[in-house]
């Protein structure tokens, strides 16, 4: 059941965005709602575990992937230098215009790869993952951010009129059919990173009401909150041949070799 | 533009390699027949605001 309905609201949305609401319009109304105070409390916590998960992050390149490019500087913490911000929107802060689906960037060549809310956004996550996949070097690692279904914000974007405004109109892919594609991408989860169990509400002061809230989530429930953060690691099986180590190795005998013809030496004046 | 971001762009579409003309400030792809703007420094790699090279003009 659970399933029906959220293809449904995917098949939904996508019908949506082919209607004329193209990725300009999204970027811009999803700013806007990270500009307000409940996003930006979401911001926050995201980029304090983006920083944690990023010191992890070694190699040359890493890329971050989105439609928005509000969270604070996270990267900082990275010991990666070369860090590329790439959007589907000419805007401030990115450095290459590209479409997720279609990545304009070099098959194993990129590190790391930060998806910050980017699969509940995008036309189609399937392709998105397959792209990350494609430029990633083998043990490349992708950071997913993602809002979760099954909680308080899931339940939220189901109450009567919420629904049809961003960010609630996005996929918000369950974490099990996350861990699936990866998996059939050849992907393994090496971390995952749950928070903000509080519920979606706008007033402040509501706001400060559950501050003991998310830690007791954190240990008794993590699969409810509100979002999650994936690590998972591109696994590359390379192919080496496999001898049979019980087989004997030929050695060379010590044989008296003999020509096959003989001739006399008659026959060679001849 | 980027020397290093440069190094690693390829064609969004069909993944060949790029050709960098300075001069206009476009990234050509040949396989495509196809002319990525460069704006500000930021290479606009949308196949919708790419220009289609003309029949006759030589890469």
């Amino acid at each position: 059941m659970t399933v029906r309905y959220s293809q449904n609201s995917a098949n939904h949305y996508n019908a949506s965005m082919n209607n004329g609401l193209d990725y300009r319009q999204q970027v811009a109304a999803l700013n806007q709602w990270f500009e307000t105070d409940l996003g930006q409390m979401v911001l926050e916590q995201e980029s304090h575990v983006l920083q944690q998960l990023t010191q992890n992050l070694f190699g040359y390149y890493l890329l971050e992937l989105g439609l928005l490019c509000r969270h604070p500087d996270y990267m900082q913490s990275s010991p990666i230098r070369n860090f590329v911000r790439a959007g589907p929107c000419h805007d401030e802060g990115s450095e290459l215009v590209a479409l997720p689906e279609q990545l304009p960037l070099v098959s194993d060549y990129i590190d790391a790869v930060v998806l910050p809310h980017t699969l509940d956004y995008v036309l189609d996550p399937r392709q998105v993952l397959r792209e990350v996949e494609r430029i990633l070097i083998p043990e490349g690692r992708v950071v997913i951010v993602g809002f979760n279904p099954y909680s308080l914000w899931g339940l939220w974007r189901m109450m009567p009129g919420s629904g049809k405004h961003l960010p609630w109109k996005g996929h918000f892919i369950p974490y099990a059919r996350l861990q699936d594609w990866l998996s059939l991408l050849g992907f393994d989860v090496e971390q995952t990173r749950t928070l903000l169990f509080r519920p979606p509400w706008k007033k402040a002061f509501l706001k400060q009401r559950f501050p003991g809230l998310d830690r007791a989530g954190q240990r008794f429930c993590p699969w409810f909150a509100g979002v999650y953060v994936i690590v998972a690691v591109k696994r590359v099986s390379t192919l080496t041949p496999i001898r049979s180590r019980w087989r004997l190795e030929r050695k060379l005998r010590n044989v008296v070799t003999q020509p096959i013809t003989n001739c006399s030496q008659g026959k060679l004046k001849e | 533009m980027d020397k290093k971001l440069l190094d690693i762009l390829v064609c969004p579409i069909c993944k060949s390699k790029l050709i960098y003309k300075k001069s206009e400030q476009e990234l050509i792809c040949k396989a495509d027949r196809l002319a990525f703007p460069i704006r500000d420094g930021i290479p606009v790699m949308l196949e919708q605001e790419a220009r289609e090279l003309a029949a006759d003009e030589e890469v």
